[in-house]
């Protein structure tokens, strides 16, 4: 490859010199950073929001979002726990799931066919779901009482990388998979560019909508399900307030846009990479937590104004050259 | 087309690159990269002959005696020569879950938890175990089940506070009373403790408890609570109202006093603040028992240097004294300030 070429793909697809940089300064600067126990387990911190970041980057390039996720978590994670002890594990996990469908299923509903603002649509779901949390739970914290359910949560191949970690690759690859060779994933990209124009070119615009929400919905399941496996427990304030906010960061952050019509899920990838190292550095530096949430939003407003002026840049280059 | 590939192939060439690409050639590398690192910080870790203390503590910086419990615990292990490195999970069990990973990567040689939730602090003290770091608990301990995973616990006993203010309250107006109760943050473990206390200190006597609402644990939320509750109780139905830390109570008489009410007592179960002691000494508070976070905090850093430097700890439970402050015993009680 030559350099040209690695420059144009770098300006292509920004997240990538925006990782390396974040990756290599905090490699020579902080102490204990570049550590293969470290990596790991920056790795394995981040494996659930980047399997909930999955179904969002669904939704986003779509062109929504969804919101209803933080406390969709909490209430999967407490009918986990909860029911485990009454209906045996894997219906309760069973269970869980068939809700984060039930819950995509209905923003779907209410966004594409009703034809509702995805901001208030989510936004009232995720109130729904908070206090059906909240009412299941009875406020409390439940514990999980299957062994089984706690070991896959805090389980560790022998090299260190979690089992949940190797989860979220494989959900990496089939969603890559989907989003580039099914009609559905092509679709998507479609609706989410122009939704006029994909649905006169005869693609059912709707549907394909419905089922991303569902995905988002079953992903952010699955988030919950496994949270409660990683610590053993389910509380109720899981999640909230901001953790929907964080996975949308992780999308944009990759380079997604809001609009929809473009992304991927390698940028995802990176995006959640991207917070969830600039994170562990902060701890590493013992960086007092508010700070640390400051620079974080820093870095996002940064990361993204360069993504603007590279995506500007590129497209004069086009002009002029052609 | 050909470029959406590659990049998919330079995708997972970077993330082979960082888990196994570094595996591979792990030493040399890592370690020229942490000595060139170690050049500029300190790290006593690799270093041996200083002590490194990794302690999660919840909301510090959010609540005022996290915030002077912080403050007091660094100043005592710079006092005591010791490296600290505290960081904090704002009450989010997920983060609380990462920063325990990254305490345990740091290679502390004790780890001080102080769990958001209980329950999920059992898989955290496991893991910290599993790790063969030694785990103790600070203020808040975890759930009975990850006990067994953990050294000991240093810090007041929450049932104890609650029972201690509650049998204050019930000497003041009574048995035969009734009371409204304003809870903590949901599913948090000093809130749910302290109203086992508050339900232990009321035992055997006739008050009746008329309504039980949680606050998010922020003094707006309990003064909007207590605003709804003055509207709802009118004067002379209620004697007294039960909140779960001194900050919701100092909501409550807010609230009070907006609303020109005065007819209802106010108790909190345990006071972290030491500028608290002015609602005691002017009345509007009826009762708490005093928890000092400097001494909560010293008392944290000495017994996890001690169980640093191998020393045994005889009792699993080490309780810091807490005893009620009222209008009446508030000066002969010489608190510190902080």
């Amino acid at each position: 490859m030559s350099l040209k070429k690695v420059k144009a793909f770098m300006s292509r697809h920004t997240v990538v010199p925006i990782l390396l940089v974040i990756f290599v300064l905090a490699s020579v600067l902080v102490a204990g950073f570049f550590d293969i126990r470290n990596l790991f387990n920056i790795l394995n911190q981040n494996a659930i929001k980047g399997i909930m970041a999955i179904g969002m980057t669904f939704v986003i390039i779509n062109g929504y979002f969804d919101m209803s996720l933080c406390t969709l978590i909490s209430l999967t994670a407490a009918l986990s726990c909860g029911l485990q002890s009454s209906i045996g594990l894997v219906p309760a996990i069973l269970v869980s799931l068939a809700v984060g469908l039930i819950v995509g299923a209905i923003n779907g509903f209410l966004v594409a066919k009703a034809g509702i603002n995805a901001f208030v649509v989510t936004l009232a779901l995720m109130l729904g779901c908070r206090s059906l949390s909240y009412l299941y739970s009875q406020e409390q914290s439940i514990l999980a009482t299957n062994d089984l359910f706690t070991d896959f949560g805090m389980g560790r191949l022998p090299f260190g990388m979690s089992y949940i970690s190797v989860l979220f690759i494989v959900m990496l690859l089939i969603a890559h998979y989907v989003l580039r060779y099914t009609k559905h994933g092509r679709n998507t990209y479609a609706a989410g560019g122009n939704a006029n124009a994909a649905f006169n070119a005869g693609i059912n615009v709707t549907r394909t909508t419905f089922i991303n929400f569902v995905i988002c919905g079953f992903t952010g399941a699955l988030g919950g399900v496994l949270y409660a496996a990683q610590s053993g427990a389910s509380s109720p304030p899981l999640g909230w307030p901001d953790m929907h906010m964080l996975v949308i960061a992780g999308v944009v952050l990759g380079g997604s846009k809001l609009t929809g019509g473009v992304g991927n899920i390698w940028y995802t990838c990176g995006g959640v990479m991207i917070l969830g190292i600039v994170a562990n550095v902060m701890n590493l530096l013992n960086v007092q937590t508010y700070v640390s949430t400051m620079v974080t939003g820093m870095i996002m407003i940064g990361v993204l104004y360069l993504d603007k002026v590279l995506t500007e840049r590129k497209k004069k280059e086009s002009l002029t050259n052609a | 087309m050909t470029k959406k590939r590659l990049f998919a192939l330079l995708c997972a060439a970077t993330m082979t690159l960082t888990m196994t690409g570094c595996f591979g050639g792990g030493n040399a590398s890592s370690g020229a990269a942490s000595g060139a690192a170690s050049g500029g910080a300190s790290s006593a870790a690799a270093s041996g002959d200083s002590i490194v203390i990794g302690m999660t503590v919840n909301n510090a910086g959010a609540d005022p005696y996290q915030t002077a419990y912080y403050s007091a615990a660094e100043a005592h292990a710079k006092e005591l020569g010791v490296e600290l490195k505290l960081l904090d999970p704002v009450g989010d069990v997920t983060k609380q879950q990462n920063q325990i990973q990254d305490l345990i990567s740091m290679n502390c040689d004790v780890i001080v938890l102080w769990p958001c939730n209980a329950e999920a602090g059992v898989a955290l003290a496991k893991q910290v175990q599993a790790a063969g770091i030694p785990l103790m608990t600070a203020n808040n301990d975890v759930a009975e089940e990850g006990r067994q995973y953990v050294t000991c616990y240093v810090g007041p006993s929450n049932i104890l506070e609650g029972q201690q203010s509650a049998e204050q309250m019930v000497a003041d107006i009574g048995t035969d009373a009734k009371v409204l109760y304003i809870e903590g943050q949901a599913g948090y473990t000093a809130s749910e403790e302290r109203h086992e206390g508050f339900e232990k200190g009321i035992e055997g006597t006739n008050i009746e408890v008329l309504d039980y609402q949680i606050s998010d644990g922020n003094r707006e939320k309990a003064q909007q609570v207590m605003e709804n509750y003055l509207v709802k109780y009118a004067k002379g139905t209620v004697d007294a109202v039960f909140c779960m830390d001194d900050n919701l109570a100092i909501g409550a008489i807010n609230a009070m006093k907006a609303a020109g009410r005065d007819d209802i007592k106010v108790y909190a179960a345990a006071c972290g603040d030491y500028n608290t002691l002015t609602y005691i000494r002017e009345g509007s508070l009826g009762g708490t028992a005093m928890q000092s976070p400097i001494i909560d905090a010293e008392t944290a850093i000495d017994y996890a240097v001690r169980i640093a430097k191998g020393e045994t700890i005889s009792d699993y439970n080490n309780y810091m004294e807490t005893p009620v402050a009222t209008p009446a015993n508030v000066d002969s009680l010489n608190i510190t300030e902080w």
